[in-house]
């Protein structure tokens, strides 16, 4: 066992989990350019082992926001069903694509990530006194605002289109996909964001099962790789709730949205067989 | 300064005993995955017996673990965290039928229908 590059994989799935939680996301969109781009690790390999991880913070981060009653059971089961048909789908095409493809579109899907959180808008305020056809209305307790948040939510069918799409990147490059379903949940369905963060938190968990499975078949779970991470993703994301009640998150979006910036053009270079200094 | 307002009384519906079996669930899976983790690492360790470079097939973990090797439980570990969210989906499904809500039942089993297609794809798909 090659316990140093262990122990730095392990490292950089605890940032990746620390930043993922203040952040709203599972950390997978840090985790997989970084492990090919840095420690040189197989693409299909790196993919597996975000996946894993992405589970693995979901299963420690969803108890949080189900007692908290901020993820919507109702809602997140009805979206889960094109987010997991999705994420089957983009995982299939994961494997069998070629790996400048898939880098080409991990690095639109970060650069996108960036520009999403560079100009974050607040969603109206939800409508609790809205129609609810499909008894997806739901409610929490705000310890923030010390008030309880009541909320139905809107476009449904366009919701399930873009959980769809959300599914398939998740399948195709390993991620959660929170850093689509979050945004959308909020500004488009008019879902509270805490509500939303809580909802894809439980949801990227089944999604990455998806995936994590077909990789599984296909003899892309590499242990070396695959359990640092998981142990990195657990101290990590359990540090990151913590810290995420201490620092005003705010300060810290522009540094992040540099960082994926930078990941996300070191792919879009590497589709085309150019690599920066320092990586692989 | 005016004292915050009181803390609303937390909402009431009929899902209480839905979201209880979901965190029962998510807690049972992870606690076992991160024992099972935790006890192949220290195997791994002790027997200096290096990681697997690729997941063993699902039917070859059990003899791995009777022989003792290490790689045999890390493959458990990483299944039983797999196979929590699929769990806590079954929960789910079973808890809205027990609180009587058929459409949301009927849905969450279609989730667990499309995780089924993934997991035969890694149970009867590997080469």
């Amino acid at each position: 066992m090659d316990v140093l590059r262990s122990l730095e994989l392990g490292v950089v799935a605890a940032v990746a989990a620390v930043l993922g939680s203040m952040l709203g996301l599972g950390g997978g969109v840090f985790l997989v350019p970084i492990f090919t781009l840095f420690f040189g690790v197989d693409q299909k390999l790196a993919i597996g082992a975000s996946a894993v991880a992405v589970v693995t913070n979901s299963v420690v981060g969803s108890s949080v926001h189900l007692r908290s009653r901020f993820t919507n059971l109702r809602l997140a089961m009805l979206l889960q069903v094109t987010t997991a048909s999705g994420a089957v789908v983009g995982a299939l095409i994961a494997v069998w694509a070629d790996p400048r493809a898939i880098n080409a579109v991990f690095g639109i899907a970060l650069v996108y990530a960036a520009a999403s959180m560079a100009v974050r808008r607040r969603a109206n305020a939800a409508d609790a006194a809205a129609p609810d056809p499909h008894r997806l209305g739901a409610a929490f307790d705000d310890p923030a605002t010390r008030q309880t948040v009541r909320y139905v939510p809107r476009r449904v069918p366009l919701g399930l289109g873009i959980s769809g799409l959300a599914g398939t990147l998740s399948g195709m490059l390993g991620i959660g996909g929170g850093v689509i379903l979050v945004p959308a949940m909020n500004l488009l369905m008019g879902i509270p964001v805490k509500a939303a963060a809580g909802t894809s938190s439980f949801m990227v968990g089944i999604t990455a099962v998806a995936t994590a499975f077909v990789f599984y078949a296909e003899g892309k779970i590499d242990a070396t790789v695959v359990v640092p991470a998981m142990v990195g993703v657990f101290l990590g994301g359990q540090y990151g709730s913590r810290l995420t009640r201490r620092v005003q998150t705010q300060n810290l979006v522009v540094v992040f949205v540099l960082i994926l910036l930078y990941l996300g053009v070191s792919l879009l270079l590497k589709a085309v067989g150019i690599t920066l200094p320092g990586q692989r | 300064m005016a004292a915050p307002p009181p803390l609303a009384s937390p909402p009431s519906d009929d899902l209480g005993p839905v979201y209880a079996l979901a965190m029962r669930v998510l807690s049972i899976g992870f606690r076992s995955s991160a024992a099972v983790l935790t006890v192949a690492l220290a195997l791994a360790l002790a027997k200096q017996e290096p990681l697997n470079h690729r997941a063993d097939a699902f039917a070859e973990v059990v003899p791995a673990i009777l022989d003792g090797k290490a790689a045999g439980l890390i493959d458990l570990a990483i299944l039983l965290m797999l196979a929590t969210p699929v769990a806590t989906t079954l929960g789910v499904a079973v808890a809205f039928a027990r609180a009587g809500d058929r459409r949301y039942a009927a849905l969450t089993l279609a989730v667990l229908a499309i995780l089924a297609v993934s997991a035969s794809l890694a149970l009867f798909g590997g080469d």
